[in-house]
Formats: structure tokens, C-alpha cells, sequence
């Protein structure tokens, strides 16, 4: 059980990047590295012998290792197969599986990496863990608890997968909140006592999803009226873009087709750069060379790039107007708007968001921290049970059923305040039929096909009665996490009717169980790794020293004892190129500590006597 | 303020009969007028006082009542802030037809209502924006004097429940539906 007052960490868990942030008295802090830097890039590097680098180091490598490098994780969370495969699956380098299962009518994707399938929540929590590690050496001490942000628009399957992949990390997931309601928070509008309530309008374009809500702020509450989005449009999209045309003009000029792995993870890694550029300068520079004396060269203007990026700028506003009008409002009620992400950065975005609200649009913090700013600061009213400030999210989409016919039933509509219940009656149609299945659909589509599938159940245990005389009362909960909870009663007999939930595109709760304990061998053999690269630097370092203080000292020790220690040093070596023990090394290297002992003190009393030259 | 779901002193819950109405919880008089500000006031104070993420630490059957009882207060909310829902409410606990034993609605305005959307149909496939703009301002007029209907209705409520007024109401608030879906698909 964790101390009541014990910290919480907020997370940013983003598609290209991660943040980790804490509160105190003070206020929000990010953690960051020793260069101030913040964002850990959300891009894993998995080597041969297990060992996963996580953040900058595998970003810079990700061209050397494009089909075990994986980014955008973030995109796969929640999601099928078969529904990824559409979309996604030309753009990404790395091997994209169906994860083997032995559930029928249950399609989980899953990343294969040597041979290994591992599906994104476990992806996620290698992220989440680095994080944690973060901020626990940050703080001084372990962090168990946090709150982790989501896009608003993400669905139940998609927050679900993000609180396993907390629970892999082995992190108490005390918290989901939206991206936007955070950003709302870390700009603390509304928080001064006796402000008029205002509307402000969350503008949220990160690297792969789009979120807008509409909010009121009034006394330190926090009230969503409505949210839209895309849980899969962002600068990502606006990048391909620019890899596109470019893979095209090279085709055209050199007939050359340019699509490897490793080729399409450069472009990518370019087209960002570019896009990045251009946000700040009017034309940027491209050369290319393809080898063979074939030199790509062009220059690209900014208005070009803005060409590429208007389309999906269009969809962003649709999003806009959509959330307006779901809110009851119009443009020229919004009071104040905020950008959030990496993506708004864009002058194009900005303009743009400027001219649809018709207000400037605030961008005093960094659009890349303000997420994890506010989620940091709702850990800090979690951990402190303050009562000052208060979140009343929504439901992004509706919740239903499939109906009779494959039509969705609709039970919670989106934009309901959460937490929120229905309830809905069920019978048999069967004579003596003690099961009735359910399945459990959201989106805003007439049919179920067309609407995402959560998962189904069963309803067991009903006691055999003609057709239509039992009645049970299925009650669907929606947490302030957005998440579902299902229970349902048998009224007749007052049964509680067992349910087991089988998660269409998720996890059971034995697998993510299961891989907790697997991540916690994995992060052994992490730690031994790391251990054992420490120790051999250490013995690198030794046997430099050692030599440098033989020629300075070595005509003080006897030469018996000057082989010993040259022989020592031979064995030292070979252990540490050879051995994967740690322990066994951190014992050869304090008894090789021990047997230099004599030089190290001839050294000492060579140089007091100043005569070392 | 006067609700009967949590002690403002100690920050303890208590459960909510199922029984309690929607007003109850609220501390407001049965009754179809209400002011929105002041309901949203309310609203936003129970909230402060049963929202889930005030309870995080405490045990886990306290969270587990926080979650039901802000859902239960959403759902009040949701329905006293919408004036039809409130009609359809205070019909309900004054002992009036639910919408599944009661599906007839005022005179003849299913026939009307298909006479307009043949006008639309007509008036889509000939372009004519003029002819869809007058039946989308025929139906806004209809809507607002319904619901005007359906207001001075519930102002007899509770009191005067007798079946009359009851199915007269439901027969209202039927209409009002047919009335908003044929709307959103304008």
C-alpha cells in the first residue's frame, strides 16, 4: 500500500515523444536530462541479445536498424490487425504480426522483433518504464503511481491498452486523463479566484493524433462541453507527405525507386527535419545523394510545403466544427484558444487556427511539456486530495450494441459526461437458454461494422425458463477514465450473472498479468546488461590507470611483484571480454583492486616526493 | 447546501436510494421551472464533493461509491438541464405512460412530418435551397410551439396527475422526438 502522500508522476505518453513531470508546492517540473532536454523520443531499438535502447540514442540509430527500430507505437495501441493493416502498415518498417491467440473472434496486433512478438501495451510499458526511472532517480526514490494521458478521442480498447501497458511498467495507472483537459490545466486558466468563467478551445495536433475540446472554465472547474478528434492524423501524416513527393520526383528523374526499410526510415527522418525547417525559414535546401554520382537537388519553398500539409489542416477544422456545434456553440464564442503539440508549430496551423476562431491563439508554454504539465498537476491534486480544482471530462464516442440485424444500438451517446450509466433489459428467445452474448460496439456509424468493437460477453447462469421471462438488467458503467465496466443482474432470481468481458483488440487481465512479470525479467536482464557495461569501462579504466601509474611508479615495486600485477591485468581483461556475470566481474575486479594496492600506495609517495617527472 | 448524497464535515459518502429523485438530489422543489444557472451550480457543487478523484486514496468500496454516485448525479444532471428531458422525467415519477407503453403522438403530425420530407426530397434533387431553408424554418416553428406545449404541461405537474393531462403530455413529448430526428437529418 503507498504512502498517501507518496509522489505521482504525470505522463505525457506520446507517438513521437514521452515526457515525465511531478509536482510540488512549487509547481509542475519536467524531468529532464542533463542537456535540459525533456522528450524522451518514443522510439525503441531492440538488439539481438535482448537489450532494448530507448529515446535518442535509438532515434539516431533508427536508419542502422530499421526492421528493430519502433516508433509510433502509439498508433497501433488498441487496435486489430486487420483494421491496422489498412491504414498503417505500408509506413511502417518494422514487422507488424497478428498476435497468435487462442481466443476465437480476437485480433491483436503485435510487433515481431527477433523472432519475439511483443504487442504494443508491453511495447509502451519499455517506454513507460524508462519514465519511471527517470523520475524515480530525479525524485531520489521509486515512483509506483502515476497518471497517464491520452488523446481525448482515444476509445475504450485504446485507454484500456494504455493501462496495461502502466500495469506492465509496474506502475499503479491512478489516473487517465485527457491530453487537452490537461493542457487546459497546465495553463491554469480560470484558476484565479473570482475570474469570470471563460470558454477556451484545445487545439492538440501532435505527431500522429488530433484531439479538440471545447471547455468551460469557472472557479477552478474544469468543464468539458465537448471533444472531436483523430486518433490517427498528425504531423506523421504531413511527413509522409513529404516522403511521397520525394520518392515520386526521384522516380521520375532517376527512375530509381527508393522504398527499402531502411531507405523509407530515412526519408522519414529527413521529411521531419524539412517540415521543421520550413517552419521557421521561408525555402530549405534538399540534396540527396543517391550514389553513382546521382545528386538530388531542389530547393522547397514554405508555401509548397503548405500546399501538402492544407488538406489535412481542412480535416482538423472539420474536427472543429464539429465539436462547436456538438457544444451548442459557435466560433466567436470561444474566449481563448490553446495549441498543444509539436505540430502546431507550423505557421500554416497557427494561421489557420487563428483565422477559424478569430482569436490569437495562446503559446506561452512549450506545446511539447504542456500536456505533461497538467497531468503532473492533477497527480499533485491526487496525491494531496486537494479540492481546489476538478475535471469533468466527457465520452468521446457513443457506446452501444449490436442490435438484431447488425445495427448499433445506441445506449451512451458521446459527449455524455463521465462517469455515466445505462442500463439496458435483456431476455431469451429460447425456451430454457441460460446464455445470451453481447456485443459491445463504439463509434458513431449506423451499423456495427462499420463501428469499433470493444470486445463481448456472455451472459451465464441464467436460470432455464420459458422464452422471454427472464429479465436482466445489464448495467455499462463508464469510469471518469473513459473506461467500461460491465455487471449485470438477473432481476427474477436477483443473480448477479457472471461476465467475462473478452476484449476484441485487448489483452485479458492474465496476460497483462503475465506480462508484468516477464517485463520484470526482461528489465534483469536490462539491468545485467547495463551492469555489465559499467563494469567492464571500469575495468578499461583500471588497467589504463594501472599502466599509467607502472611507468611512473613501477621501478618501486619489486619485479615479482610488478609480473603479478601485468599478469593480472592480462586476466582482468580476458574475464571482461569473455564473462556475462556481473557478479564475476565485480569479484575479479576488487581482488585486482586489492593486488595493486602496493603500486597504488608507491604511486602515492612518488608523487609526494614531487619527483615524478 | 441541502443534498442528501455525502456530509460536507468528514468527506464521507452515503449510498443514494434508488428511490431519491433527481430534484431530491439537487435540493430543488419538484417542479418543471428551473433556473439553469442556479442548477448548474449545484451541479458543479455536489461535484466537488463526489467526483472520484477526490477519493483516489481512500478504500476501495468509498471509490467504488464516489464512481456511482457521480454517475447517478451526471445522469440527474443531464436530464433536469434539458427542458424535454425534465418534462419526460416529471411525467415519469408523477405516474405517467413510459415512451415504450405509450408510442402515439399529437393529431396528425406523422402525416405532416412525411409531407416535409417529401418536400425536401423534392426540393434536394431540384437544387432548390429556398424550398429546404422554408421547411427547416416550418419545423423550428413547430418545434418551439411544442415545446412550449409540453412547458405549460409540466407546470401542472405533480400535482394535477391525472391520465388526461399524463397522455396528453406523453403524446407531446412522443411528437418532440419525431420532431428532433426528422430535424437532424436536415
Amino acid at each position: 500500500m503507498p504512502e498517501p502522500n507518496e509522489t505521482i508522476v504525470g505522463i505525457d505518453l506520446g507517438t513521437t515523444h514521452s515526457l515525465v513531470a511531478w509536482c510540488d508546492e512549487a509547481g509542475p517540473h519536467i524531468v529532464r536530462d542533463e542537456q535540459g532536454e525533456g522528450r524522451v523520443p518514443s522510439v525503441l531499438c531492440f538488439s539481438p541479445d535482448g537489450r532494448v535502447t530507448i529515446g535518442w540514442e535509438a532515434r539516431a540509430h533508427a536508419v542502422e536498424n530499421p526492421l528493430t527500430t519502433v516508433f509510433s507505437i502509439k498508433r497501433l495501441m488498441g487496435r486489430g490487425f486487420a483494421d491496422v493493416a489498412q491504414s498503417e502498415l505500408r509506413y511502417l518498417p518494422y514487422r507488424v504480426v497478428r498476435l497468435e491467440s487462442d481466443t476465437p473472434g480476437r485480433d491483436v496486433v503485435a510487433v515481431e522483433i527477433h523472432g519475439r512478438s511483443l504487442t504494443p501495451p508491453e511495447i509502451s510499458a519499455l517506454i513507460l518504464r524508462e519514465l519511471k526511472d527517470r523520475a524515480g532517480r530525479a525524485l531520489g526514490r521509486e515512483v509506483r503511481r502515476a497518471v497517464i494521458t491520452v488523446p481525448a478521442y482515444f476509445d475504450d480498447a485504446q485507454r484500456q491498452a494504455t493501462r496495461d501497458a502502466g500495469r506492465i511498467a509496474g506502475l499503479e495507472v491512478v489516473r487517465i486523463i485527457n491530453e487537452p483537459t490537461a493542457a487546459a490545466l497546465a495553463y491554469g486558466l480560470g484558476l484565479r479566484p473570482g475570474a469570470p468563467p471563460s470558454v477556451i478551445a484545445v487545439y492538440d495536433l501532435g505527431g500522429g493524433t488530433f484531439d479538440i475540446s471545447i471547455l468551460r472554465i469557472e472557479g477552478g472547474v474544469f468543464e468539458v462541453l465537448s471533444t472531436h478528434g483523430d486518433t490517427h492524423l498528425g504531423g506523421d501524416d504531413i511527413d509522409r507527405e513529404i516522403v511521397q513527393l520525394l520518392q515520386r520526383e526521384v522516380k521520375e528523374r532517376f527512375a530509381l525507386d527508393i522504398d527499402s526499410p531502411r531507405i523509407r526510415q530515412a526519408l522519414r527522418n529527413f521529411a521531419e527535419d524539412l517540415k521543421i525547417r520550413l517552419s521557421d525559414r521561408e525555402q530549405a535546401a534538399i540534396c540527396i545523394d543517391l550514389g553513382a554520382g546521382r545528386l538530388y537537388e531542389r530547393t522547397m519553398e514554405r508555401a509548397e510545403l503548405e500546399r501538402l500539409a492544407d488538406p489535412w489542416v481542412d480535416r482538423t477544422l472539420a474536427s472543429c466544427r464539429q465539436a462547436l456545434r456538438d457544444a451548442g456553440l459557435e466560433p466567436r464564442h470561444i474566449n481563448h484558444v490553446v495549441l498543444v503539440g509539436g505540430s502546431t508549430r507550423m505557421p500554416l496551423v497557427r494561421r489557420r487556427v487563428q483565422e477559424f476562431f478569430g482569436t490569437v491563439p495562446y503559446t506561452a508554454l512549450n506545446p511539447d511539456e504542456v500536456v505533461a504539465l497538467g497531468a503532473a498537476i492533477q497527480a499533485g491534486t491526487l496525491a494531496g486530495q486537494k479540492r481546489d480544482m476538478l475535471l469533468l471530462d466527457v465520452v468521446p464516442l457513443s457506446l452501444g450494441i449490436e442490435t438484431l440485424g447488425g445495427a448499433m444500438g445506441k445506449i451512451i451517446l458521446r459527449n455524455t459526461r463521465i462517469p455515466c450509466r445505462a442500463r439496458e433489459m435483456f431476455t431469451t428467445f429460447v425456451d430454457g437458454q441460460t446464455n445470451i452474448r453481447i456485443h459491445v460496439l463504439q463509434g458513431e456509424r449506423e451499423l456495427a461494422r462499420d463501428c469499433r468493437s470493444l470486445g463481448s460477453f456472455e451472459l451465464r447462469g441464467i436460470p432455464p425458463m420459458p422464452a422471454g421471462l427472464p429479465k436482466i438488467e445489464v448495467e455499462f458503467l463508464i469510469d471518469h477514465n473513459g473506461i467500461l465496466h460491465v455487471s449485470a443482474c438477473e432481476l427474477r432470481s436477483g443473480r448477479q450473472a457472471a461476465i467475462q468481458v473478452v476484449p476484441a483488440h485487448g489483452l485479458t487481465p492474465q496476460e497483462v498479468e503475465r506480462m508484468e512479470l516477464e517485463s520484470y525479467r526482461f528489465a534483469r536482464q536490462d539491468m545485467t546488461a547495463h551492469r555489465l557495461i559499467d563494469l567492464r569501462n571500469q575495468v578499461a579504466f583500471d588497467i589504463d590507470k594501472t599502466w599509467q601509474m607502472l611507468g611512473k611508479a613501477g621501478q618501486r615495486l619489486a619485479p615479482e611483484q610488478r609480473s603479478r600485477i601485468e599478469a593480472a591485468m592480462a586476466c582482468l581483461q580476458a574475464l571482461a571480454d569473455s564473462t556475462s556475470d556481473p557478479d564475476e566481474l565485480h569479484r575479479a575486479l576488487s581482488e585486482f583492486g586489492r593486488l595493486t594496492m602496493p603500486l597504488a600506495e608507491a604511486a602515492v609517495t612518488q608523487a609526494l616526493q614531487g619527483d615524478d617527472a | 447546501m441541502d443534498s442528501p448524497v455525502c456530509c460536507q464535515a468528514c468527506h464521507t459518502l452515503y449510498p443514494v436510494d434508488p428511490s431519491e429523485t433527481h430534484f431530491r438530489l439537487f435540493g430543488l422543489p419538484t417542479r418543471y421551472d428551473i433556473d439553469p444557472a442556479e442548477l448548474h451550480r449545484r451541479f458543479l457543487s455536489i461535484s466537488r464533493q463526489v467526483h472520484p478523484d477526490f477519493f483516489s486514496g481512500r478504500q476501495p468500496e468509498m471509490q467504488a461509491l464516489a464512481l456511482r454516485l457521480s454517475a447517478r448525479i451526471n445522469e440527474a444532471y443531464e436530464t433536469l438541464r434539458d427542458p424535454v428531458l425534465r418534462a419526460e422525467y416529471l411525467l415519469e415519477i408523477s405516474g405517467g405512460k413510459s415512451s415504450a407503453e405509450c408510442k402515439s403522438v399529437p393529431g396528425c403530425l406523422l402525416a405532416d412530418i412525411m409531407m416535409m420530407r417529401e418536400d425536401v426530397d423534392r426540393a434536394r434533387s431540384a437544387g432548390d435551397h429556398a424550398a429546404i431553408a422554408a421547411v427547416k424554418a416550418d419545423v423550428e416553428a413547430r418545434r418551439a410551439a411544442a415545446l412550449d406545449r409540453i412547458a405549460s404541461l409540466s407546470r401542472r405537474l405533480p400535482e394535477e396527475r391525472c391520465p388526461a393531462l399524463l397522455d396528453e403530455l406523453r403524446r407531446e413529448i412522443n411528437g418532440m422526438k419525431f420532431l428532433d430526428n426528422f430535424a437532424a437529418q436536415l
